[in-house]
């Protein structure tokens, strides 16, 4: 009876001990890694929208622009060092991908054109699919408007992109993300209207 | 000095864990896409294999055995904690893409495995170079597989392109 007793009060204070020790190291990161995800969901808006210096997240957006192959997460006024409102920024999923869900952060100026674009969570094929967070492939959608359409055949048009070779689900997945955004855009904040090349 | 030595030799070589014991094969799998990943799994393990040999090695005598297998759990699921915020806090990249696996360490065979077979019966110091050897050994198994899987798969290494993949022919 006295060891269990006993047994029991050293496991007690070894996990006190342990108990007291991780809360100060928790104390002593909670601000760091606080920072760190503010900057990183900031800098993630700025890759889009360079120009932008503030962002304000729009209260609820109603709107049918997405269906049911997208989802928007979040939709941003993008403002300039002078307060101007320059744009939007949304971040978009969509459920099309040839993996999971395709994350993607997008930037949209009054124009109704693309400043910017970053995939910011994907699970696609590792050399196929996977290609679509290559800088050079997405930076294809910057200054596009309108509708965005894919091609295997070289991209000719002022509104074509190549699709990425052998993840043709990837690109349209993407492309209709795109496309969702930028009527998005147009309907709820009326950027480019009657504009664009469709 | 000679202990330590002898340690360091037979972590990293005479009784690798990965390699020659044959322990650990779950992170060892799962996280060995990458020479990066594997490098930054293996030093995590290893900074938690250190520290958590030499607390136990310390405590030996203090710690009853009957309530052995709790404690060591609690001392090893601390240093595991402790490293996962400081990665979160300052190596933000790696712990995006090490995730899951940085809370599996503490259920790492090798790191209960040390505790109970080495850090229990033996004094502080040689107890510290052991986990110090059987971590480079895990980190060196580690980095050298991931180094292999990724050449193989993606062609390249430690993000240095070896030779041409699908990712170049975007604009052909």
């Amino acid at each position: 009876m006295k060891k269990i007793v006993i047994d029991t009060l050293k496991l007690l204070a070894i996990t006190l001990v342990a108990g007291v020790l991780l809360s100060v190291v928790y104390q002593l990161t909670k601000d760091t890694i606080a920072e760190a995800e503010a900057k990183e969901l900031t800098d993630s808006y700025s890759a889009v929208m360079s120009e932008a210096s503030d962002f304000v997240e729009v209260e609820s957006p109603e709107t049918d622009a997405f269906g049911e192959d997208n989802t928007l997460n979040t939709a941003l006024y993008a403002y300039d060092a002078s307060g101007n409102e320059i744009g939007t920024v949304l971040s978009v999923t969509s459920h099309k991908g040839y993996g999971r869900d395709i994350d993607i952060t997008i930037g949209i100026d009054t124009t109704g054109t693309i400043t910017g674009i970053v995939v910011t969570s994907m699970s696609e094929t590792s050399g196929l699919g996977a290609n679509c967070q290559n800088e050079e492939w997405i930076s294809q959608y910057i200054g596009k408007s309108g509708e965005v359409v894919y091609t295997k055949t070289g991209a000719t048009a002022s509104n074509e992109i190549d699709a990425i070779s052998g993840a043709t689900k990837t690109t349209r997945a993407i492309t209709n993300a795109v496309n969702a955004a930028l009527d998005f855009a147009e309907e709820y904040f009326g950027y480019g209207e009657g504009g664009g090349n469709s | 000095m000679k202990t330590a030595l002898e340690r360091l030799y037979n972590g990293i070589i005479k009784e690798n864990p990965t390699l020659v014991l044959m322990l650990g094969m779950c992170p060892t799998l799962a996280v060995t896409t990458s020479a990066m990943n594997g490098l930054g799994m293996g030093l995590s393990t290893c900074f938690v294999l250190m520290l958590s040999n030499l607390i136990i090695s310390l405590l030996r005598k203090f710690i009853p055995d009957s309530v052995r297998m709790p404690a060591y759990i609690v001392v090893i699921a601390s240093f595991v904690t402790i490293v996962e915020l400081l990665m979160q806090a300052y190596v933000r990249s790696l712990y995006a893409s090490l995730g899951l696996y940085i809370p599996l360490i503490v259920v790492n065979c090798i790191i209960m495995g040390r505790a109970e077979s080495y850090a229990s019966k033996n004094p502080p110091v040689a107890s510290f170079f052991d986990g110090l050897g059987m971590g480079l050994g895990f980190t060196l198994a580690l980095t050298i597989i991931g180094a292999i899987r990724e050449l193989s798969g993606r062609g390249r290494c430690l993000a240095s392109t070896s030779c041409p993949t699908r990712s170049n022919r975007f604009q052909s």
